[in-house]
């Protein structure tokens, strides 16, 4: 009876009620029919009669109760979601430190992710928009082996070889050869000119990337001319939009480039912006290209020493790519041969031909700093939102051991063990929900600094946060709060009733455990990001305090210009010595960390070449006082005087790797070189150098010497040698001498590259950027992974000393101090980073490997930076147990054994 | 055929909620009301019958709950439910209108004159 009236309550039985349904009707019409008068039997009989096909009853009413039933059950477990959802919701509000924490960290985990995706996609992934079958692209790149028999790569050619690849590879691959330049100077309409990047193309560019002009008309054969001024240009689209009022009569307007007019000719389609990272504005024939002077006066087009152009080639579908390898190979054996048969200066031997993706990141190439600190970044952003979960799984697992009596008494209330598991769910997707938000702005502001510090001046094609780093973004965060949710899930679910409700645990047991695993993950990964940050400050502080042969801090560098009107830098000079604060001022050949002059040959007073220095050498020409006006400084012998000018015997000074190179032990001074042509005058040497750098903060030592300017070697006779810059060394601070020089001459220029007059720091300050980047990015990656560490850790702690607080409570009770009671959890917390520790130390030096290109002057296993790192991180494990180990020692042993 | 069945299943529906309307009812009850009510017109199978009251549950026209028969026995009581009286209304009034149309031309002596 009970059975059968609320059996529909705890589970219905549709069948049964079927059979009880048709039961009850053939005994009802059978008392009926009885009534009317038939026998038993027969009214049976009819009764049955009556009813009709019995299982095609209990088949469509069977059909239809099920249905009914399951759309009751959806229902109602969807009131029961809006219940947990709008539950979770509620208790995420009542706590909101752990709310908003937990938000925080999984956003700061996610948006770094995002943000540092946003750069590396650019660097590495993505293959420059815009172009038909990217895929079909190759970079043509050679690899070339030196004397010493050690190999590299290089995608970059002399024009005379790039013309020899073009025309051998053209038959079957559409190639091209191109040239990028970045801050050039482009004025519209008389405006002042702006510096933008140009590429410099052979006419074949754009048909063979498959793009087509989107107004005007493509370059054509007469664009293939070389040395002939260019006349016209392509623009970009944004470039069109922005400067020419994005009107079709753009095209046929006069635009200012690098100092010579031309017509635009076509607009590039829109996502049309070039090969290299940054965006490309104006394309121009290749021919016309006049930004590089061969000091002998000969076009920079039949130079066999400059390295300036690359070159692109199409494979075409169903042709094998190493058949390009094959005819890049065969071109390289007749430039070789070209190369001799006109006297060209040798090259290096060719290996082999590689063709490679369009991305440079992708090619064989050396990992430049860019793309190391790129990489590093990738790696250092997951390492980071791996703690971030962990952190938040903590949390989690935090916050549902403090609720473990509320949890408890739901699953005593029936509710099932599933829905519990649901509950801990929804609360984690609403975290990742908010923080997916959050991280997203912290990824638009992340990515904007990113951009800046790792690849300064590129204007990228897309925002730091498009559509794809959104998706990418929000996936990422689901997928994480639900990784973060696991370990509190399983804990949840395995709560054990009886003792909970009672509150006799005494034993975090499992779930203290994977408490700790996810604090030795951070630990370990906190003391990675510590030795790194410890390598790199111990970097950036040997470069800052390396003796770099130059005195940047004090000289001035004043460039030559080609412009009609403007001042002579002899005069420049005679003026700038007047000037109080300077203490000398030198004109030079070329300007140092700009140009160096080359010496390709070298002979023996006898006149036997000198083998000991290919691939040559670099010099110096300038006046006697130039090595005291940069500040490099003479070691032995003497520097040049007023009398060793034009007519009077060649003499040089030798830098220190130079005069090893040529004599090795012997004693340099009153040697004797011959420069370039075995007849020239023989250079004496009458003084050593200390070694300089040249171009760069970190570069092996260049053998240089250094020659009165008088005494330049292939001086045009009769003429005074061309003096390109002018050094200037000031007593004190120079800033306020670069601005009267640049007053004086009318230097208006706003950036480095479009300056006349630069301080030398000014040129070299953008060099140290890569390691205080990556010094920044490294340090503040290790605070925040160390700060969430301490916050676990700290969780943790607190977390066994309640679990303890009885065993502690007897303990004191029994004669323990307090002083060893927090020894004792002192001590806990210690023991509890070393497992992740000793993790730590061997991820770091798998991490300071991929450092390497950063290093200066530090082992990727320096023992400072990992001691330093263990005694930061066994200082944040006593800051984060001493709250837990204070609470514990104030416990009252008397109050703690009353409590059961 | 199927025509047949369709108007069939759809004039029983009326007759069960038309049933139900005096109050809850067993299924027993209903087949016993509508057989009264039409005089044997139509012969309707009960298992027909119980089909209709479980596909109007279905479709929440009515609902069912166990309870004790007038002779003490565990018995399916059947009620209509908001749904199935307003079904019940709008039904009954396009099958008067039905029938009178039908009736009326049955009814008329004589083509009407064209206007």
């Amino acid at each position: 009876m009970f059975d059968a009236r609320y059996r529909d309550f705890i589970r219905p039985n549709p069948r049964r009620e079927l059979e009880d349904e048709l039961r009850f009707h053939l005994d009802a019409e059978t008392e009926a029919l009885v009534a009317e008068g038939l026998s038993r039997d027969e009214a049976r009989r009819q009764a049955i009669a009556r009813f009709g096909d019995v299982d095609k009853f209990l088949g469509d009413c069977g059909a239809s109760d099920r249905r009914r039933l399951r759309r009751k059950r959806r229902a109602l477990s969807f009131d029961a979601f809006k219940q947990d959802a709008a539950y979770a919701f509620r208790s995420l509000l009542r706590r909101p430190a752990f709310t908003i924490t937990a938000i925080l960290v999984l956003a700061l985990g996610i948006g770094a992710n995002a943000a540092v995706l946003s750069v590396v996609d650019h660097v590495f992934v993505r293959p420059p928009a815009g172009i038909r079958a990217p895929n079909e692209i190759k970079r043509v790149y050679v690899e070339r082996q030196d004397k010493h028999g050690s190999t590299y790569y290089r995608d970059a050619f002399t024009m005379p070889e790039a013309r020899i690849i073009d025309s051998t590879l053209r038959g079957t691959f559409p190639t091209t050869i191109f040239l990028t330049r970045r801050a050039v100077p482009v004025a519209v309409s008389g405006g002042a000119p702006r510096p933008l990047t140009g590429a410099w193309v052979t006419p074949t560019y754009f048909s063979v990337l498959g793009v087509r002009p989107l107004i005007g008309s493509d370059f054509d054969r007469e664009d293939a001319r070389l040395g002939v001024s260019p006349t016209s240009a392509i623009v970009s689209w944004s470039f069109w939009q922005r400067e020419l009022g994005a009107q079709p009569s753009a095209i046929g307007r006069t635009i200012v480039v690098d100092g010579s007019p031309v017509t635009v000719r076509g607009i590039a389609p829109r996502g049309f912006a070039g090969l290299d990272l940054g965006v490309t504005d104006v394309w121009l024939p290749l021919g016309g290209l006049t930004a590089f002077k061969i000091t002998d006066g000969s076009p920079w087009y039949d130079n066999w020493g400059l390295v300036a152009v690359r070159v692109l080639a199409r494979v075409p579908p169903g042709v094998d790519g190493r058949r390009l390898e094959a005819r890049i190979e065969q071109a390289m054996d007749i430039a070789a041969r070209v190369r001799a048969a006109v006297g060209g200066p040798p090259g290096f031997r060719v290996v082999r031909g590689i063709a490679a993706p369009i991305l440079v990141s992708r090619g064989p190439g050396q990992v430049s700093r860019s793309e190391a600190i790129a990489a590093a970044l990738a790696g250092l952003a997951f390492l980071l939102l791996i703690i971030a979960i962990a952190n938040v799984g903590n949390l989690l697992l935090g916050r549902s051991l403090d609720r473990r009596r509320e949890l408890a008494l739901r699953l005593a209330l029936g509710m099932s063990r599933a829905r519990l598991a649901v509950g801990v769910m929804i609360e984690s997707t609403l975290i990742a929900i908010a923080a997916s938000f959050a991280s997203l702005i912290l990824a638009a502001w992340i990515g904007r600094i990113l951009r800046a510090m790792i690849l300064p001046g590129v204007v990228l094609a897309t925002g730091p946060v498009d559509l794809r780093i959104a998706v990418i973004t929000f996936g990422a965060a689901l997928l994480t709060g639900g990784l973060a949710a696991i370990v509190p899930l399983a804990s949840s679910v395995r709560v054990d009733l009886v003792a909970m409700l009672k509150g006799t645990v005494r034993d975090g047991g499992a779930r203290s455990r994977g408490r700790s695993i996810l604090v030795g993950v951070q630990v370990g990964l906190s003391l990675t990001l510590l030795v790194g940050t410890g390598l790199i400050a111990r970097s950036l502080y040997n470069i800052r305090t390396d003796d770099l042969g130059i005195d940047v801090e004090r000289g001035i560098i004043v460039l030559a210009s080609d412009s009609p009107g403007t001042m002579p830098l002899a005069d420049i000079q005679r003026i700038v010595k007047t000037y109080p604060g300077v203490t000398n001022a030198a004109l030079a050949a070329e300007a140092p960390l700009y140009a160096q002059l080359g010496a390709r040959h070298l002979f023996t007073p006898a006149g036997d070449t000198i083998r000991t220095i290919e691939p040559g050498s670099g010099f110096v020409a300038a006046e006697p006082s130039y090595l005291s006006a940069i500040g490099t400084r003479l070691i032995r012998g003497r520097g040049f005087t007023a009398d060793d000018g034009a007519g009077a015997p060649a003499v040089m000074i030798a830098s220190e790797e130079f005069a090893r190179r040529l004599w090795g032990a012997k004693d340099p001074l009153g040697q004797c070189v011959r420069v370039e042509v075995a007849t020239n005058p023989c250079y004496t040497v009458i003084g050593i150098a200390e070694n300089a750098r040249v171009f760069d903060l970190v570069e092996d030592p260049r053998p240089t010497f250094y020659v009165p300017l008088q005494q330049l070697p292939y001086a045009p006779v009769g003429h005074s040698p061309p003096a390109n810059a002018l050094v200037v060394r000031a007593a004190g601070d120079p800033t306020a001498l670069i601005a009267r020089i640049r007053a004086l001459v009318g230097d208006t220029g706003t950036t480095i590259r479009t300056r006349r007059v630069v301080g030398m720091h000014e040129m070299l300050e953008p060099r140290y950027q890569p390691w205080e980047f990556a010094a920044r990015l490294f340090g503040g990656f290790a605070v925040v992974a160390i700060v969430l560490t301490i916050v676990g850790l700290n969780g943790v702690l607190s977390y066994l000393v309640s679990i303890r607080r009885r065993e502690l409570g007897i303990r004191m009770a029994l004669g323990a101090t307090r002083s060893r009671v927090l020894n004792a959890i002192l001590r806990e917390g210690v023991t509890k980073i070393v497992a992740g520790a000793i993790a730590g130390i061997l991820l770091s030096l798998v991490v300071a490997r991929a450092l390497r290109p950063l290093l200066f002057h530090v082992s990727p296993h320096d023992p400072l930076a990992m001691f330093a790192a263990i005694l930061i991180l066994v200082a944040c494990a006593l800051l984060a147990s001493l709250l837990p180990g204070l609470r514990a020692m104030t416990i009252s042993p008397s109050s703690a054994l009353r409590e059961e | 055929m199927a025509d047949q069945l369709s108007l069939m299943q759809g004039t029983l529906d009326v007759l069960v909620l038309k049933a139900l309307s005096w109050g809850p009812q067993h299924g027993h009850a209903v087949a016993r009301a509508i057989r009264a009510a039409t005089g044997g017109t139509f012969e309707v199978l009960d298992g027909s019958l119980y089909a209709a009251l479980h596909r109007l549950e279905e479709q929440d026209c009515v609902d069912s709950e166990w309870g004790l028969s007038p002779k003490g026995k565990q018995a399916r009581f059947y009620r209509l439910t908001a749904r199935g009286r307003r079904r019940l209304q709008t039904e009954s009034t396009q099958w008067q209108r039905y029938a009178d149309a039908v009736s009326m031309m049955l009814g008329a002596s004589a083509l009407p004159a064209e206007a």
